[in-house]
This record gives C-alpha cells, sequence and structure tokens, in this order.
C-alpha cells in the first residue's frame, strides 16, 4: 500500500513537472520581473513556465548542488559575475550560444563558453545624503578626504553581495595595492554591515552620509515615493557593474524550451521591462525610460577585473580584508 | 518497578529519537568529507578571532545575566501588579526576537551620533560616541539577551516559597544577606542555565554584532557564513561549525555539573514597591524599551516616502500578491505547531536531565551550533531523499531553533516540582497520566505557556529557514519583510516588520495574562 502510495506520488510530481520550464532564481525576482514574463512567455511560445526561489542568488547554487541531477532546474536566472563563476567551477551549467546574442553589449559577455548570458547590468555607486553631503566625493581618491572622515558606510563582502561588489570595484581601480587603499579608506568608514539593508537604515535614521548602493537609486525612490534625498555619485576612475546573467541548468530535462526562455530574456520586449522592474540598465540597446534619464548619470567608464583572476583570488582577497578589518 | 524502568527508557529515547531524526539526520548528509585535521586547521587559523569570540560572550552574557537578575528581583519581590507588571514582562522578552535590521534602528536613533542620548547631552555641550566600540557590542547583546534571563530566572523567583525568605528575616538577616545565604544558592541553577543561553547567543551573534560593532568585533559565525554562502566552500564551513559545536558542547557539559538542587515552590513574598523601586526598574526596563520603542515607532513614521501607513499596507500587499489574513494565518500556525513540538520534547528532556540524565542537558543546545541555513540545507536533503514537501517540515525546524530556551525555562519548573508531593500521589496510587494531568502540567503550567510563546515568537522571526525550505504558496511574514526590503521597497517593509513585532507582543501578553490567572 505504502509502495502504491509513493509511487502515485512521484507520479504526480512528474507529471506536474513535466511540460512545466522551471527557473531557479532570487526572491525579490520572483515579486517583480518574473510576475511580468511569465504571462508573455507563456503565451509566446505555449510553454508553462514556473519560478522558483529560495532567498538569495547564492542559496539557488547550493541548492542544485545539493539536489544534483534530481533537480526540477531548467534555468538559472540571476547571478551575478562572482556567483557564476562558481556555477561554471561546479558544473552545472550547460553552454548555450542565444540566436540573438550579437545584440548585447560585448563587454558584458560571459568570457568563453556561453555558460551564460547577461540580461541586465547596473553600476554600484557610492550614494550620499544631499542634505548633510554638500561636496559629495567624485573619485576613489576623495572618498579618503578627511571630511568624509567616519561617515561613510559598506557593506561586509564576506557577508553582502553589494559588499563584495565593492572590494572587487577597489581590486579593478588598484590592483593589488587595493590593501594600500582600504588601510587608509577605513578611518572615514564608521562601520561595516552585513546587508544592504542596514547600510540604508543607517543613512535613513542619519547614522552615516553615504553608503554603497546602486546607481540607479535616486530614479527609484522619485519613481516609488516622489522623493529623493539620496544621490549616487559617479567616480572618475570608472564604475564597477554588477551584471546579471541567465543560464540552463545543466540537468534540464528540456533543452529546447530552456534555450527558448534564454533567447526570450534577450528580445527587446523583456529588455524594455529591465529598468522599471529590475532597476538595473537593459543589456541591448532599447528606450530608456524618462525617470532613467532624468535621475540616473551616465557613466563614461567601466572598469573590471578578470573573472580568472577572481576565481583565483578570491579567498585570498576576503582574508587580506579580514586582516585590514579586523587586525589579524 | 519494570514500568518505571520503561518510563525512564521512553523518556530517553522518545526526545533522541527526535534529535536523530531532525538534528543528526539532517546535518548527517551535509557533512562534506572533512577530517579532524580540517577542523584543527581552521581552528588554529581562527584562534584569535575565536579566542575573542569566547572572551566576547562572557562579558555579554554576564551583563545580561546580571541586569536579567536585577528585572527579576523587582517582578519577583516586589509588589508590581496588572497591567504595568505584564506590560514589563512582554517588553523585558521581546528584543530577543527582534530582526537585526530593525534593531539596528533603534540602537542608531538612541545610541547614534544624532541619536536621543547624544541630542539631550547635545543641551550641555555634551557628545559621546558609543557605538562601533566593544562597549557597544556588549550592551547590544546585553540587549539581547536580558530577555532569556528574566525568562529563566524570572519563573523561578517568582515561586520562592515566601516563608523561607520569612524565616531568614525572623533570624535576623536583612534583604541583602537573605538575597546570598538564602535566595541565591536557590536561584544558582537558573542564573547559570540563563547564563549558558545568553553565553551561546552571544557567541554565534551574526548581524547584531556588525551593526553596532563594526568588522573588528566579527564572530565565528560571520566567518562560517563567507565560507557557506560567498564562497561555497562547505568543507571550510563545516569544520568551523565543528570548531563552534565542541565550544558550545563544552559549554553546556560544565554548566550541568554546576546544576544542582531543588528550589522549594511557595506562596511568593512580595514587598510593596517604592518610588525608588519604581526608578530603578524604569532605568533598567528603558534599557531596553527605549531602542524597541524607537524602532516600533520609525516603522510608522516612515521617513522617505509621502505615504501613509494604510497606503504603504497597501502597496506591500499589492506587491507581494497574496491577502493579509493568509500571510497572518499561515505565520500563525506553522510558529503554533513548531511551538507545541518544542514544548512537548522540551517538556521531555527538561524533565529527564533535571533528573541527572545529562545526555539530554546536552542535545538541546547543539543546534544552536549550527546556522539556520544550514539546518534549513539539511532538511532540504530530507525532504529530496524522503519525496515530502520541504514546508511540511518547517515547523520542526522551528522547534529545533528554540528547543535551547524551551528546554531551560521548563527545566526550571521540574527543578522546582516538590518530590514530596510526587512520592504522596504514588502512595495514593496515582499512575502516571494521572499524575501527569492531576499534578505535572499544572505546577508546570506557567513555565509551560511561557516556553511555548517563547517558541511561538522565535519560529514568527525566522527568514532564513523559510526562504529555504518554503515555496510560493507558502508566505510568512518574515518572507514578506525580506522579499519588500530586498525588492527594495524599504518604507513597506519597515511597516509589515513593526505589524510583526506587535503580533509577537500580543502573543507574550496573552501568554503573561494567563501564567498570572494561576
Amino acid at each position: 500500500m505504502r509502495r502504491i502510495l509513493i509511487l502515485t506520488v512521484l507520479l504526480a510530481v512528474i507529471l506536474v513537472y513535466s511540460g512545466q520550464l522551471v527557473v531557479y532564481t532570487y526572491d525579490s525576482m520572483t515579486a517583480g520581473l518574473a510576475k511580468k514574463i511569465e504571462t508573455i512567455f507563456e503565451k509566446k511560445y505555449g510553454i508553462d513556465v514556473k519560478f522558483v526561489s529560495f532567498g538569495d542568488a547564492g542559496n539557488i547554487i547550493s541548492r542544485i548542488l545539493l539536489e544534483g541531477k534530481r533537480t526540477q532546474a531548467d534555468v538559472i536566472l540571476g547571478l551575478d559575475q562572482n556567483l557564476l563563476l562558481k556555477a561554471v567551477e561546479k558544473g552545472i551549467l550547460f553552454p548555450y550560444k542565444p540566436k540573438n546574442v550579437s545584440k548585447v553589449r560585448k563587454e558584458l559577455l560571459y568570457k568563453g563558453d556561453f555558460y551564460a548570458v547577461p540580461f541586465d547590468y547596473g553600476a554600484i555607486a557610492v550614494v550620499y545624503n544631499t542634505e548633510t553631503v554638500k561636496n559629495p566625493p567624485k573619485s576613489f581618491e576623495d572618498l579618503l578626504k578627511p571630511e568624509y572622515r567616519r561617515k561613510i558606510v559598506v557593506e561586509d563582502p564576506r557577508t553582502s553581495s553589494t559588499g563584495l561588489a565593492f572590494l572587487l570595484w577597489t581590486i579593478a581601480v588598484y590592483g593589488d595595492s587595493f590593501k594600500d587603499y582600504w588601510k587608509k579608506l577605513k578611518d572615514n568608514l564608521l562601520t561595516v554591515t552585513a546587508g544592504w539593508d542596514e547600510a540604508f537604515e543607517m543613512l535613513e535614521s542619519g547614522e552615516a552620509d553615504m553608503m554603497v548602493s546602486y546607481l540607479t537609486d535616486s530614479a527609484y525612490s522619485h519613481y516609488y515615493y516622489g522623493t529623493g534625498k539620496y544621490m549616487p555619485t559617479v567616480f572618475k576612475e570608472g564604475m564597477f557593474a554588477q551584471v546579471e546573467y541567465v543560464g540552463i541548468c545543466r540537468f534540464t530535462d528540456d533543452l529546447d524550451a530552456a534555450k527558448k526562455f534564454i533567447d526570450f530574456m534577450l528580445s527587446d520586449e523583456v529588455q524594455k521591462l529591465i529598468p522599471l522592474n529590475q532597476w538595473m540598465l537593459p543589456v541591448v540597446n532599447v528606450d530608456l525610460p524618462e525617470v532613467f534619464e532624468k535621475y540616473v548619470p551616465k557613466v563614461e567608464k567601466y572598469v573590471t577585473i578578470d573573472p580568472k583572476k577572481v576565481e583565483k583570488n578570491m579567498e585570498g582577497w576576503l582574508k587580506e580584508w579580514e586582516k585590514i578589518m579586523i587586525g589579524y | 518497578m519494570g514500568k518505571d524502568n520503561d518510563r525512564v527508557l521512553m523518556g530517553l529515547f522518545a526526545p533522541l529519537f527526535y534529535f536523530f531524526l531532525f538534528l543528526i539526520l539532517p546535518i548527517s548528509f551535509l557533512v562534506a568529507k572533512f577530517s579532524i585535521a580540517d577542523v584543527f586547521q581552521v581552528a588554529f587559523e581562527y584562534k584569535k578571532l575565536i579566542v575573542y569570540n569566547i572572551f566576547q560572550a562572557i562579558l555579554s552574557a554576564s551583563l545580561a545575566t546580571f541586569i536579567g537578575v536585577l528585572i527579576s528581583y523587582y517582578l519577583s519581590r516586589k509588589n508590581i501588579r496588572g497591567v504595568l507588571r505584564n506590560l514589563i514582562h512582554v517588553t523585558a522578552k521581546i528584543s530577543f526576537v527582534v530582526p537585526g535590521v530593525s534593531m539596528a534602528i533603534g540602537f542608531y536613533l538612541l545610541l547614534g551620533r544624532n541619536g536621543l542620548i547624544n541630542e539631550f547631552l547635545g543641551l550641555f555641550g555634551l557628545h559621546v560616541d558609543i557605538l562601533y566600540t566593544f562597549l557597544a557590542v556588549i550592551l547590544g547583546h546585553a540587549f539581547y539577551n536580558i530577555p532569556v534571563s528574566v525568562y529563566v530566572v524570572g519563573s523561578v523567583w517568582e515561586r520562592l516559597d515566601g516563608n523561607l525568605i520569612e524565616a531568614s528575616y525572623v533570624d535576623g538577616c536583612r534583604d541583602l544577606q537573605t538575597f546570598f545565604k538564602v535566595e541565591l544558592p536557590l536561584l544558582l541553577p537558573s542564573i547559570i542555565s540563563s547564563f549558558l543561553l545568553a553565553f551561546i547567543y552571544s557567541f554565534t551573534s551574526f548581524a547584531v554584532v556588525l551593526i553596532i560593532g563594526g568588522p573588528k568585533y566579527s564572530t565565528l559565525e560571520v566567518v562560517i557564513y563567507m565560507y557557506l554562502k560567498n564562497l561555497l566552500n562547505f568543507k571550510v564551513a563545516l569544520a568551523l561549525t565543528f570548531v563552534q559545536l565542541f565550544i558550545i558542547a563544552s559549554a553546556a557539559t560544565v554548566s550541568s555539573y554546576l546544576m544542582k538542587g531543588n528550589v522549594p515552590f511557595g506562596e511568593p513574598k512580595r514587598k510593596k514597591a517604592s518610588a525608588f523601586d519604581y526608578t530603578i526598574l524604569f532605568f533598567l526596563i528603558s534599557f531596553v524599551l527605549l531602542p524597541l520603542a524607537l524602532s516600533l515607532i520609525s516603522g510608522f513614521l516612515n521617513k522617505g516616502a509621502n505615504k501613509s501607513v494604510h497606503e504603504l499596507i497597501e502597496m506591500g500587499l499589492n506587491f507581494i500578491g497574496v491577502p493579509f489574513w493568509k500571510i497572518i494565518t499561515t505565520s500563525l500556525s506553522i510558529a503554533a505547531l513548531a511551538a507545541f513540538i518544542s514544548t512537548a520534547v522540551g517538556t521531555i528532556t527538561s524533565r529527564m536531565s533535571s533528573k541527572g540524565y545529562r545526555i539530554l542537558r546536552l542535545f538541546p543546545f547543539i543546534p544552536t551550533a549550527f546556522s539556520t541555513v544550514t539546518l534549513a540545507f539539511g532538511y532540504l536533503m530530507i525532504s529530496l531523499k524522503f519525496n515530502i514537501s520541504s514546508a511540511y517540515l518547517l515547523p520542526f525546524l522551528h522547534s529545533l531553533l528554540s528547543i535551547p530556551l524551551v528546554h531551560g525555562i521548563i527545566e526550571m519548573g521540574w527543578r522546582n516540582v516538590d518530590r514530596s508531593i510526587e512520592e504522596a500521589a504514588m502512595m495514593d496510587g496515582s499512575g502516571f497520566w494521572t499524575m501527569l494531568f492531576k499534578i505535572h502540567l499544572p505546577l508546570l503550567k506557567s513555565f509551560l505557556i511561557r516556553a511555548f510563546t517563547f517558541s511561538m515568537a522565535i519560529s514568527l522571526s525566522d527568514l532564513s529557514g523559510v526562504l529555504v525550505l518554503s515555496n510560493e504558496s507558502i508566505f510568512t511574514l518574515s518572507k514578506v519583510i525580506y522579499r519588500l526590503m530586498s525588492s527594495r521597497h524599504v518604507p513597506e517593509a519597515k511597516v509589515f516588520n513593526t505589524m510583526l513585532l506587535l503580533i509577537v507582543m500580543f502573543i507574550y501578553y496573552i501568554g503573561e495574562m494567563k501564567t498570572q490567572n494561576e
């Protein structure tokens, strides 16, 4: 009797999931962009799609590693550069070169084998309170000025993806001497927070005047709440982009549908939805909404780090950072 | 006699089975290949951090226990009655379940550079920097753990037989002498128990330690998180977890040798509270109350958005797309189920450990060594291996999270059950069930209620477990707050956060009312 029951359940699970494209993604995606594109995709291709999330993007990889071959994931949506490296290293992605990939901004593509393609990107930026900071920093060197002493808050690169991106940004700008830069920056930092939320609270409560956040912050706050007292600033050394990727899970049982989904993510239709849902920039050339034109500063120059270098050195860099900030 | 032995075996077997199924099994699925040598290697690498971490936790626990004992004194020995008393009980306990972010707000608004204290000092041209120092870390952890102490110590003190104290007075002892000679020895097991809990929670502190202290005061838990989530290096993460496990298990074992003796229950003696008493009590309570109140209020003030509270709630619900009643009923049913399981298990473990079975004093503390994410991934493996929907496992995970506290609270109850009553009942021929329902449960009632409410609160405030194990159809309040926050809908998230805290306060309040009705 029990066996029959188990078999029935198994069968039911298989029936429910077959013919359905399952996309693993991070939590906030399911409430925003995913809702919008779900119906469009289903209408366009006649394929049922389901978005599943387990918290942040890091959890997606852990989950697939634990599930192994039994995973339901067909597509992985929303890995940033660092997580993409991990996903490739752990061998959970299936390479695919989308048909429409030529439209994508070249510098955003993952080097090598098309394990994943970018679907949006956005610069991280130092954001300041316009009421208290009258003379905002315009470069990393400015950030060291004595006038900002203990006014800046950054996220901990060990626990926050924004914090990690900021650390990588300083490495992209300063190379190996990033350590010297952090030693100096330390004096101007008020503290380091576990995540973006806490840092934002510090800004809101007037505890800190500047934090590491995103270039679209001001646009966002104007759009939703009609005000914006925090402004991002563009650094002359070059900005650092967080790029988000979409890729096919190696264990997919519907490769065709998965490929269609990747092509779909790069279509103008989806890319147009990126700005106001993801608060990031589209990777292909589409018109931007007015609030972006008005409140998102233009970036002339981006800096990057070779992914191979990141892969090799990440743990070492984090330990160096620990040494500088903790002292041992 | 045979029946008694059976019962002892059952008493040992049932909880151990629970720990096997919901702690050891899930962890065993995760244990990546790592050797004892790895554990030593990482322990050596992080030795300075570990030593500092232990030192910090001892200081934090000491301060928390000290203030907690003081508050318990006023609640147990002074006649503070009615609503005020309940309110103090409720507020003294809520900080424990406040999420890191909302606590951060409270601390900034109170201790920060533009905080209340500095505004006040500013009137006299003064300024203090309290945050981002070692002192701040100790204060912050004390704030979090005072509730534990009030719960555990207060529950015993309130029931201490007043005649003993009376006798001491007759012998010519004064208040302080009575305390050191009569009360302290009797309270010692509960004080040690609450110290242990505060030590463990300060040792594994995560977001708070960074918020109010900065990276300089990072704990081992932060490093574990880095390896687990950031570097996806499970081997090192688990090796570090075992270092943590070793320290916690040692602390629990040492404490179990220090805890001895029974406490005579009886009608408490309460003195009339003077104006001075009220002043001191308010000073102590304000330590917990002020940051909390500021955090609660800021949720409804929503700076940075020109919207009313009502509008924000509506915006939040629209974004999430799940009706409010569904969110509340889901959250509450998971919490009630978890509380039921943990209270049932905790009642047995604490009974057995108060009878001297040390293994059941050790096990309830082991879950604290594992971060919730680690445990949740272990549960996920169970759901995959046995084809169970992972959401069904959520109440069990939550029960495991609250077991240490639940065990600690109920154990105090068992230590207070008068053996002579038990013996008399046995002579009368009362069976196990008669004893349970006619004697034990009524005597334990207030401890059980408090354990239950605390457990519910812990379940309501969990996020990492919910994120890993729930699915799109299961929305708890904490998940709603997370989704709003991570989608940058900060003002909405803050309103929901304040609601969560109000619900927890309400549950505590009901619990306190019920314990007063005895």
